[in-house]
């Protein structure tokens, strides 16, 4: 409830800030602050220190003031012509900024942290698409809950209150759906606001972050997709089924939302919905009986954003990081927590070469194994199963790192410990 | 010529061809490329200096140099009488020769040929289009086949000629072939195959809308268009992105089609449906980036999709049932039993199992805003004034030219392919023989591997006889088998 009332004060004060600022002439944003990722605010400078730049922007017809971290910013230009922003003291201002004690700069540092700015992290759920490469983006193999869960230390240092889950995965492995789910209910939630930003969430990345209440998106975003197979296209049945099916309620519940939903994600059931004329509400039915068919019985529901809006499943549909602050009603923004942003893209991008090593390696080992188990004499032998030990001992150092790596290859422990014993045998053959 | 000296021989040359191969692309991206410093003019000419510039195209411009930049050359020309402003991307450019500035000293008439890409009435600077007036048109022309001819590597390198030219206004123009990996298919077909090439549409789109709205090098975000010709399979989904678009008088939007078949006969239809709706909500997502009716490409995906239509004072009214009054028009039943197209029907264009645009159709169902079959026209239908100006991107060029680079590509990965296969020990032989043949299928294999790596996204397998992914992670795999087998010989001498 505290929360509530927080964000209430910070969006009134937010409010009266924009109000205070509309009488400002165009002219006078001539101000920018480069970011170190290319985005450039223009504006006008209201203060800067050596920790925080404060800068009044406008974003689709709103007025709002952005107090960005200095350790985003690449540059700051100001507008000479422009009295207002500061820049005519800039020089006293800059020997001042020299002279503070640590002391000084810790108040300072400490200030933005209580400035009233809400204070966002955002956390890629698999690659963005705007990297414009491929990494591949796999639950369970390069997005961990484990990752994810030692990102929390990093974001409550840099004092985050929102943490946005920006979802761009195509699924992955069941098994680390369930952690996730717990990590953003018991671990996340209650730490954060949580919510979920979705380019593409698809199946697992769909499940894992369900617990999650509110959902935004990107305007060509999905999600759903979320049935469970594996081979060539063999779906997930029985118990197991019952199983996914049955967690999967549970995570409904965490988001406060209709188990109808992710069953029509997952297996082919009908689904509908009834919004009520009077108040909006959506009423959901796993039949037809409901005024709007969301999923027909044989197919398998994935929802667009526009879906998504139409059925209130989604709070909003933002482009960009500044008109997602818009929609989640976010007044004056920090964008922080680079550190655990930074170590979740870090481990994306790690997991992900170190995945296409794993898969080099095991083929590279096969061969060795192969060679040697063909060789006439012991000197011809010990130079393969040399090599082999080599490529092993890779692979388990790799499997250290991630041990999902064997969950797509079938290797475990124990598969580990029957190489070990063949390559004994070779050895002694 | 001994076998072995032949082989020798082969592999030199496909070293050199492999080499030439991937020194063309890196020049071609140094074009395309730019930065802040590289915007800025390097000449800024105060007096008079006349210069012919040459285009690779053959074109040649005389005129007075005003300023040079790494990408940029602007100078004055003058065209019907009237002097002008104008500005060439280099990338264009094949020389510009300074001419004595007494032999010439005033800017002669442009014998720039009008671009074969654009039926343009109105040249590049008109004479009522003084520099600094009217907006800055950029067309991006995409031709050939969709996923070859215009893939993600090239279009990046337009993406940055685009920050060059800094437009007003981005027009793409869609006028491609109707092919599948170089096979040609009639208006009439669906290529259910165009859904493997959907990737491709939706990184082109995250780069010229997502990642343009967020650029900062692109202060001001151009208005997009797309304006279509033919934009059928695979080529469908990218026009939807754009919240404007328009048809020629012939144009054609669709032949996607039968997304409701694809893996048919593989697992469990339970999984079908999950891999089909995934599609489709990707394919929906181009249409709600573009602020379009997701049931017309609903109607163009699935076969078993019925979809009606009727028209209230004009405005389309979507109907997901057969039409049930004389104002209702069928677009697409569900294709099943007798509903199924006859091929008599499909022949004569009346089939209506899955959707394909027309321009009067796409009109009136509200997804086209008009129809316009040159550039004149479509700056009148948007409402742009008609002293626009057509900027001298790069874009057909650098598409051209990794058209070109793919060909040759293949052309070479094909002969290095042979050659490998070609590589044999003739008996009797013996250890100097055999390491030699690894030697020389390991160098074959190494040429190939940076091609495949290069120019994957656009390769077409059939002429290569091999899945480009598939046979780089194959390459390695041969190498350390040859490297075993050298070992497993060598011990065994």
């Amino acid at each position: 409830m505290n929360r509530f009332f927080r964000m209430m004060k910070a969006a009134t004060a937010a409010l009266v800030v924009a109000g205070a600022v509309l009488a400002f002439s165009p002219e006078a944003m001539a101000d920018k602050v480069v970011l170190k990722d290319g985005t450039v605010h223009e504006g006008t400078i209201v203060s800067e220190t050596e920790t925080f730049v404060r800068i009044r922007i406008k974003v689709g017809g709103i007025q709002s003031i952005l107090t960005i971290d200095k350790a985003e910013v690449n540059k700051v230009e100001r507008d000479a012509a422009n009295p207002a922003t500061g820049s005519t003291a800039s020089a006293p201002a800059e020997k001042a900024e020299k002279d503070k004690t640590k002391e000084e700069k810790k108040a300072e540092s400490d200030k933005v942290l209580n400035s009233g700015a809400t204070r966002v992290a955002i956390l890629n759920f698999g690659a963005p698409s705007e990297w414009g490469k491929d990494v591949n983006d796999m639950v369970g193999r390069e997005i961990t809950a484990e990752d994810w869960r030692r990102a929390i230390p990093l974001l409550e240092k840099d004092k985050v209150q929102v943490v946005v889950v920006r979802i761009h995965s195509g699924g992955g492995a069941l098994s680390e759906m369930e952690p996730f789910q717990k990590l953003y209910q018991n671990e996340y939630k209650t730490r954060f606001r949580t919510v979920a930003w979705v380019e593409s969430a698809i199946s697992c990345a769909a499940m894992s972050p369900w617990p999650i209440e509110e959902w935004y998106f990107l305007p060509n975003g999905n999600v759903g997709a979320c049935t469970g197979w594996s081979g060539n296209l063999v779906a997930v049945k029985g118990v197991q089924l019952e199983m996914v099916i049955a967690l999967m309620e549970k995570a409904s519940a965490w988001g406060k939302r209709s188990p109808f939903i992710m069953k029509a994600m997952q297996i082919q059931v009908p689904l509908s919905a009834t919004i009520d004329d009077v108040t909006g509400e959506v009423h959901w039915f796993q039949d037809n009986t409901g005024q709007n068919q969301v999923n027909p019985p044989d197919q398998i529901l994935t929802l667009t954003a526009q879906d998504a809006m139409r059925y209130k499943f989604g709070k909003g549909i933002a482009a960009t990081k500044e008109e997602l602050a818009q929609v989640m009603g976010l007044g004056e923004v920090v964008w922080a927590g680079q550190e655990a942003s930074k170590y979740i893209d870090d481990q994306l991008k790690k997991s992900d070469s170190a995945h296409r090593r794993w898969q080099t390696v095991y083929q590279q080992y096969g061969i060795q194994i192969q060679f040697a188990s063909q060789a006439q004499d012991a000197d011809e032998r010990g130079g393969f199963i040399g090599k082999a030990r080599r490529y092993l001992e890779e692979l388990r150092s790799l499997f250290k790192l991630n041990k999902n790596f064997g969950m797509f290859t079938g290797i475990d422990q124990e598969w580990f410990d029957q190489q070990e014993e063949l390559i004994k045998r070779l050895s002694r053959r | 010529m001994k076998p072995m000296t032949r082989w020798a021989m082969a592999a030199v040359l496909g070293l050199a061809l492999g080499a030439a191969a991937m020194t063309a692309p890196t020049a071609m991206a140094q074009t395309g490329k730019s930065d802040a410093k590289k915007d800025q003019p390097t000449t800024a000419a105060t007096d008079v200096k006349p210069v012919l510039i040459i285009f690779r195209n053959g074109n040649e411009v005389r005129g007075e140099l005003i300023s040079e930049s790494a990408t940029i050359v602007k100078v004055r020309v003058e065209i019907a009488g009237m002097k002008a402003e104008t500005e060439y991307s280099k990338a264009d450019i094949l020389e510009i020769k300074h001419l004595p500035a007494s032999t010439d000293p005033a800017p002669a008439k442009t014998e720039e040929k009008k671009p074969e890409a654009v039926k343009e009435t109105r040249p590049a600077t008109g004479s009522n289009a003084q520099a600094g007036e009217g907006p800055r048109v950029y067309v991006l022309d995409m031709r050939g086949e969709f996923g070859r001819d215009v893939s993600i590597t090239p279009m990046q390198e337009v993406y940055e000629d685009i920050k060059v030219q800094q437009p007003d206004v981005l027009v793409m123009r869609f006028d491609h072939e109707f092919t599948h990996q170089g096979e040609d298919k009639m208006d009439i077909e669906h290529d259910q195959g165009a859904f493997d090439q959907m990737d491709t549409a939706r990184k082109i789109a995250d780069l010229l809308y997502q990642k343009m709205s967020t650029d900062s090098s692109i202060p001001k975000k151009p208005r997009m268009v797309s304006w279509i010709n033919k934009a059928m399979g695979s080529a469908a989904f990218l026009p939807f992105a754009a919240k404007d678009i328009y048809f020629t008088s012939e144009g054609l939007l669709g032949g996607i089609g039968y997304a409701d078949t694809l893996f048919a006969g593989r697992g469990d239809a339970v999984v079908r449906e999950k891999q089909i709706s995934l599609r489709l909500a990707r394919a929906f997502g181009f249409a709600e980036q573009g602020g379009h009716d997701k049931k017309i490409m609903a109607a163009m995906c699935r076969a078993d999709y019925v979809l009606s239509v009727s028209f209230k004072n004009g405005t389309p009214e979507f109907l997901d049932r057969m039409p049930e009054s004389a104002d209702e028009i069928l677009l697409t039943d569900d294709g099943k039993d007798d509903r199924r197209d006859a091929i008599q029907d499909i022949i004569r264009g009346r089939g209506n199992d899955v959707l394909t645009l027309n321009a009067e159709m796409a009109f009136r169902l509200g997804l086209s805003k008009g129809t316009a079959d040159t550039l004149d026209d479509l700056m009148d239908r948007m409402g742009l004034p008609r002293n626009y100006q057509v900027v001298k991107g790069a874009a057909t060029e650098i598409l051209k030219s990794w058209s070109r680079q793919v060909a040759q590509a293949e052309e070479n990965f094909t002969r290095l392919l042979q050659q490998y296969l070609d590589v044999e020990v003739r008996q009797p032989a013996g250890y100097r023989e055999r390491t030699e043949a690894r030697g020389r299928r390991k160098s074959l294999l190494k040429q190939m591997k940076p091609l495949l790596a290069r120019y994957a996204e656009s390769i077409n397998p059939q002429r290569i006889r091999a899945y480009p992914e598939n046979f780089i992670q194959r390459i390695d795999l041969l190498i350390t088998e040859l490297d075993a087998q050298q070992q497993a010989d060598k011990d065994r001498r």
